[in-house]
Parts: structure tokens; C-alpha cells; sequence
């Protein structure tokens, strides 16, 4: 698209699906476009509200498990969604937004959901304690090299089908499951992860990602606070998670000499 | 530091050797039991203060408000317990079946419900089921409810004697699913309701114009030295309450009155000595109390140097992604120094929402610094990082802020800000 033109940031439900201060990846992704220069506008879509179909972009953040479902039962019958990856649209879950982006997930007694199915991956409950904690990943994203800091708080695991690859490769925490050392799922433009924090605000280099899934190649950012303070973050972040990983090493260590 | 102040383990050890401790020390007393996600620390502080006006009364003061603290809190209380008429104790939302289970209140005072730390505290919806059951095996017990509120409408509406009390609600995305049918509650001027036929029930106690309070047989006026419209709100909440434990607005309004600072919450403290530099210590745990507190700020301290800190150890939750979820733009094109652990995710969250911030880690050479902008500083704080700003403010230490220690940490500080804003000026 042409760089002068205005990009559409869409919130899906914040109402329903905003646990872990989500709404926050859209001020984040409309901040480094004004930042540049661009023209940006960030839409709340709640959930009484239909869905539009041409945005440019798509968030969808944590949710409890009601409203979870109830988001996953309104975005099927609306097939938005859907029809906006048709268009080109990109599409960014996060936690609960992953899981209702797949095939299918479980409710509290583990009966299934059918999910919007844009990416071949499918959730059951992990079993065992919720893997909640710093995590950090290797980027297998295509042209995206270097690390991704987020913080998981979850208990569904994710298995991905052949249709899709894993966003990172799982360097500290839980990621997908507690087996693939793998996390999130991409496919095209359409990316999902565990990893909130808010994610982007975290990760600048992953925000611009997904900016340049849809303007292509972007003039740099002027402002040297906002970017200065994005990589301080970033740093600060990634060493918080290996920290995080040395206690739990400690702790492990102490479970396993206790016997 | 990180785990409170270590007040519940006398008691819980108490509570080891006595089980029936707590029954005992409360059986002759009338008490009021408070809950709710925010305020109820504050709204204890003025219940106690009013119910004070009609005879001895004890409380919970400084937050320990599960079970142990609460052993502690009345253990430290028995030499005065004879002449006790009255217990006013803040309780945590979860802990409110054990503890009422144990004291038989007089009066229950549900305040709000909204998610608190997102890895510590279960589904606020869970809380409300269980405070229904509660109110409704609790028959003789009064309820004062707020009836802006829909999850505490939800829960309050089993007990048959409810007093509803317009306290408001600042913060609607968790209570946003009714309770009832799951369907969409709408919020519009001050009112809520769903298609299901669940709304907002006609208030008894209500704010009038000029800071009166309307209840059923009058009306009062009302002064709060603390600060802040919703200080007003718990004001009103806290009149109710004494009034539904019988003693009535015109007495206890004097003492609710008087009451100026909470456990440090709305303190003032000097920084420095020798200085006229004064700060004011706020304390929010949550979005909703974060995003109150923005509001106030905003409103009250225009002309003052704004300091937010940010801690993520156990007793704040691990994880202080909520801070997108506070208006922060409010303070938009204004200068503030962010502080604590997590200084720079509240950095930031700052910069996207317009706002320049300073990094300066340590939270008391934050303090100082912003002394120098301007002598009225307001400190916003989460839980451990607001407790060491007051632990600093409150030490020796702290009185000679000439003292190398500070002056070698804040010259870092202000080297590493310097370094993060070399060509901008933000």
C-alpha cells in the first residue's frame, strides 16, 4: 500500500478479550506509524459491534474462559475475520486470541470449541500447574531475526498442525506446550503467540513486523526517546527472563535433592 | 520487603494453637466487615473512625486482612477488648466467607469487584458466586451494597436485607458480562442494565449536590479532609455502614471527617529535612484503583511534580501488564519521573500516551529530583514500591538527603536518563 495512506489498526472485542493489557499492541503499533510520519487510526471493535471486514490490521488479546467462548461464538458467526485475511488483512492473536484463531480449543470441563480456524493448530488443557512466568523466544519468523520477550499465564497447550510453523523457538519459560520448546504459530499474515507484556511494546522489532506486512519498507523512527526506551525495555526484559531462569533452576535443583 | 508488612504471623501461629480465637475476641462486639477490590482499606479507616464517635471500636488498620492479620490485628487489642463495643475489619474479597463464618458480622460492606493481580487473584465472577452464597446463609446480617456496581448487585440481591448505596464504579471492562445470563450490561448516564431485566437497583444513600449525602430519613453534610472524589464516595459508603451498625450519620460523620491519611495513603511527608519540599503519597493496587487515582491527580495537583512507581515482587503480582490499561494519556505534555523496578514498561507506556517521562530507578532520588521542579510532589505508587518510598521518607537516612549514598546513585540516575534522551526533548 502506498506509505501516505492511512493504515486501520482494529481492537477485536476489547471488551471481551483485553485480560492482559492488550489494548496496549495497538497503541503501540499506531505510535511508531505516527511516529514515522504515517497516518493511522485504532479502532475499538466491543463485542456488540460488528467487525469490519477491510482493516488493515487485527488484534486479539487474553480472555477468561467465558468470555473466551463467547468471542469465539460471535467472530464464527460473523465470519469477519475470516473475509479480512481474504483481503490481505494482517491478524495478530495473543494467549486466548491464539487459541480461538485454531482449529479448536476446550472449555473448563474440556468439552471443544470450534475456533475461526485461520491457523492448523489445536488446543487442549496442558495438564499439571499453568505456566505463567517471564518466557523468551528465538524469532523463526521469516526475516526476523533476534529475540522475543513476552510473559505467559496460561494452561491450554497448543499443538500445531502441518499448515503452520512456530513464531519462536522457546529459549526460557513454556511456551506452546510443555514438549515442542515452541511458541505461537504463523501462516502468512497471520501470527499468534502466548506472549503478552504487552508483547509489542516489548518487542519494537515485532511490532514493525507486522507493520511491514502491510506498508512494506518503513523510514526510520526520528524520535530517539521512543526508540531508545523501546530497546532499553526489550534488554531489560530478555535479562528479567534469564534471571527468572536461573531461580527456577535453583528451585529444581533444590525439589530434585529433596527427592 | 515484598511480602507486606509481616504482620499475619503472630496471629497465624495464634490461630495454630487457638482455632476459636477470633470467635472469642469478637463474640461481644457489633462488626462490620468490608470488602471489595479498592478502597476498602480507606473505607475501613472511616467506618472505624465513625463508629469511634459511639464507643470503643478496633480495626484491622495497615491491611492484613486475611485470617492471620486479623488474629494479630485483635490479639493486639485484647488488654481494651472489654470495653470493645465495635470491630470495623477489612477483609479480602476471598477470605470473607472464612472470616464471616468466624465473627458473625452485623454488617456486610461489599464495595466493588474487579480483577486484581492477574497471576494471583481468581476470576472476579468466581468471588461474586461466592459472596452470594455467603449473604444469602447470612440472612440476619445487614448488607450494605453498591449498587454501581453489577458483579456486587449480583452477589448482594440474595440477602434479603440490603441497604444500596450509590458508590459508583470507575472501571466497567470486568463487570461487563451480567452476571445473570452472560448477555451485555449497558452503562449509560449512571445507570446499568441488561435485556434480561438485572439492573442497577434504586439507591437508599446517594451523593446529593455540594457534598451533601441523602439517606432515607435526611440528609448531611459532609467534609472529607482526604482527597479525591472517590474519597467522598467511601465517605458515603462508610456513613451507611455505621448507620446499618446503629450509630447514626449525625455522630459519625465527625469522625469520618477527621480522618487524613490511611495507613500513609494520602500522607505528607517532608523530603529532606531542612527542605519545603513536600510529597504526597497515593497507593493503587489494580487498573481500577490506578485509573482513579490518574483521575485525581489529574483534577487536584495540576501545579505539582508527578512521580508513578511500578514494582512487580510477589505482594504486586509479577506481572504489571495493566498498566496499558490505565488513562495515562490524562497526563499528557506534562513532565514525570517513572520510578521502581518497572520503571522502564511504565516508560514506556508513558511515551505512547504523550507523556515525556524521566527514568530514575530509585524511588526516593526520584522524590528528590522532582522536589527540585516543583515543591509539591505527588508520588503515585503500587503496593512494595509506595511502602519503600514511605520506609525512605520515614528514615534517618532519608533526612539527610545530602547523605554520598543518595548524591552517587542519583548522579547515575541522572547519567543513564541523560544518555536515554541525549538528543531529544521529550
Amino acid at each position: 500500500m502506498p506509505v501516505d495512506s492511512e493504515v486501520t489498526i482494529v481492537t477485536v472485542y476489547p471488551d471481551l478479550l483485553g485480560t492482559y493489557g492488550d489494548g496496549g499492541n495497538g497503541s503501540v503499533l499506531r505510535g511508531r506509524l505516527v511516529a514515522r510520519g504515517m497516518r493511522a487510526s485504532l479502532l475499538e471493535i466491543r463485542s456488540s459491534t460488528p467487525v469490519p471486514e477491510t482493516a488493515d490490521i487485527y488484534l486479539l488479546g487474553g480472555g477468561e474462559d467465558a468470555p473466551q467462548i463467547e468471542a469465539a461464538r460471535r467472530l464464527r458467526a460473523s465470519g469477519a475475520l475470516s473475509k479480512a485475511v481474504a483481503n490481505g488483512g494482517v491478524v495478530f492473536a495473543v494467549c486466548a486470541g491464539l487459541q480461538i484463531i485454531g482449529e479448536s480449543f476446550v472449555d473448563g470441563d474440556d468439552k471443544p470449541i470450534d475456533g475461526l480456524g485461520l491457523l492448523d493448530l489445536r488446543t487442549t488443557k496442558m495438564g499439571g500447574p499453568r505456566a505463567v512466568g517471564e518466557i523468551l523466544l528465538e524469532s523463526s519468523l521469516p526475516g526476523y531475526s533476534g529475540r522475543i520477550s513476552g510473559y505467559e499465564n496460561h494452561s491450554g497447550g497448543t499443538q500445531l498442525g502441518t499448515g503452520v510453523k512456530a513464531m519462536g523457538r522457546v529459549l526460557v519459560g513454556t511456551g506452546n506446550d510443555r514438549h515442542s520448546r515452541c511458541d505461537g504459530a504463523f501462516s502468512g499474515k497471520v501470527v499468534a503467540t502466548y506472549l503478552h507484556g504487552p508483547v509489542l511494546a516489548r518487542n519494537p522489532k515485532l511490532a514493525d513486523y507486522l507493520l511491514k506486512l502491510i506498508v512494506g519498507e518503513m523510514p526510520a523512527i526520528q524520535d530517539r526517546t521512543l526508540v531508545q526506551l523501546g530497546k532499553q525495555l526489550h534488554g531489560d526484559r530478555v535479562a528479567a527472563a534469564y534471571r527468572s531462569e536461573s531461580k527456577r533452576g535453583v528451585l529444581s535443583a533444590w525439589r530434585s535433592l529433596r527427592g | 520487603m515484598g511480602l507486606g508488612d509481616g504482620q499475619s504471623l503472630p496471629g497465624r501461629v495464634a490461630l495454630r494453637l487457638d482455632p476459636s480465637l477470633i470467635t472469642r475476641l469478637t463474640s461481644n462486639m457489633i462488626v462490620v466487615l468490608v470488602s471489595g477490590t479498592n478502597g476498602k482499606t480507606t473505607t475501613t479507616a472511616l467506618v472505624a473512625a465513625g463508629l469511634r464517635e459511639a464507643g470503643g471500636t478496633i480495626t484491622n488498620s495497615g491491611g492484613a486482612n486475611m485470617t492471620g492479620g486479623l488474629a494479630s490485628s485483635l490479639a493486639e487489642a485484647t488488654p481494651d477488648i472489654a470495653e470493645t463495643r465495635f470491630a470495623a475489619l477489612e477483609v479480602d474479597e476471598i477470605y470473607l466467607t472464612a472470616v464471616a463464618e468466624m465473627v458473625a458480622p452485623a454488617v456486610f460492606v461489599l464495595m466493588n469487584l474487579s480483577r486484581d493481580q492477574l497471576d494471583r487473584t481468581s476470576e472476579v465472577r468466581r468471588i461474586a458466586e461466592r459472596w452470594r452464597l455467603l449473604v444469602d446463609e447470612m440472612p440476619l446480617t445487614k448488607v450494605v451494597a453498591n449498587c454501581d456496581d453489577p458483579l456486587v448487585c449480583y452477589a448482594a440481591s440474595a440477602s434479603e436485607s440490603v441497604i444500596w448505596v450509590a458508590a459508583g464504579i470507575s472501571w466497567t471492562d470486568d463487570a461487563i458480562g451480567c452476571p445473570v445470563c452472560g448477555g451485555e450490561i449497558v452503562f449509560s448516564s449512571g445507570s446499568w442494565a441488561c435485556g434480561c431485566g438485572f439492573c442497577r437497583p434504586e439507591p437508599s444513600w446517594k451523593l446529593g449536590a455540594d457534598q451533601t449525602i441523602e439517606f432515607p430519613d435526611g440528609r448531611i453534610k459532609v467534609n472529607p479532609r482526604l482527597p479525591g472524589s472517590f474519597n467522598l464516595r467511601n465517605s458515603l459508603t462508610a456513613l451507611a455502614s455505621c448507620s446499618a451498625a446503629g450509630v447514626p450519620p449525625s455522630t459519625a460523620v465527625t469522625g469520618v471527617e477527621a480522618v487524613s491519611a490511611v495507613s500513609g495513603r494520602f500522607a505528607r511527608y517532608q523530603i529532606g529535612s531542612g527542605t519545603d519540599a513536600e510529597v504526597m503519597l497515593s497507593l493503587a493496587k489494580n487498573p481500577a484503583g490506578w485509573s482513579e487515582l490518574v483521575g485525581m491527580v489529574d483534577l487536584i495537583a495540576t501545579d505539582s511534580a508527578l512521580v508513578i512507581g511500578l514494582n512487580a515482587k510477589i505482594a504486586d503480582g509479577r506481572d504489571p501488564s495493566w498498566i496499558w490499561d490505565v488513562p495515562f494519556d490524562v497526563f499528557s505534555g506534562r513532565s514525570v519521573i517513572v520510578t521502581g523496578e518497572r520503571c522502564l514498561d511504565l516508560a514506556v507506556r508513558l511515551k505512547y500516551a504523550g507523556v515525556g517521562p524521566l527514568v530514575v530507578q530509585d524511588v526516593y532520588s526520584a522524590l528528590v529530583v522532582a522536589s527540585k521542579w516543583s515543591k509539591q510532589v505527588v508520588l503515585l505508587a503500587n503496593y512494595t514500591c509506595f511502602q519503600e518510598a514511605r520506609k525512605a521518607l520515614e528514615s534517618p537516612l532519608a533526612a539527610r538527603h545530602d547523605g554520598s549514598a543518595r548524591i552517587v546513585h542519583l548522579v547515575g540516575e541522572l547519567r543513564r536518563w541523560r544518555n536515554l534522551s541525549r538528543t531529544n526533548g521529550s
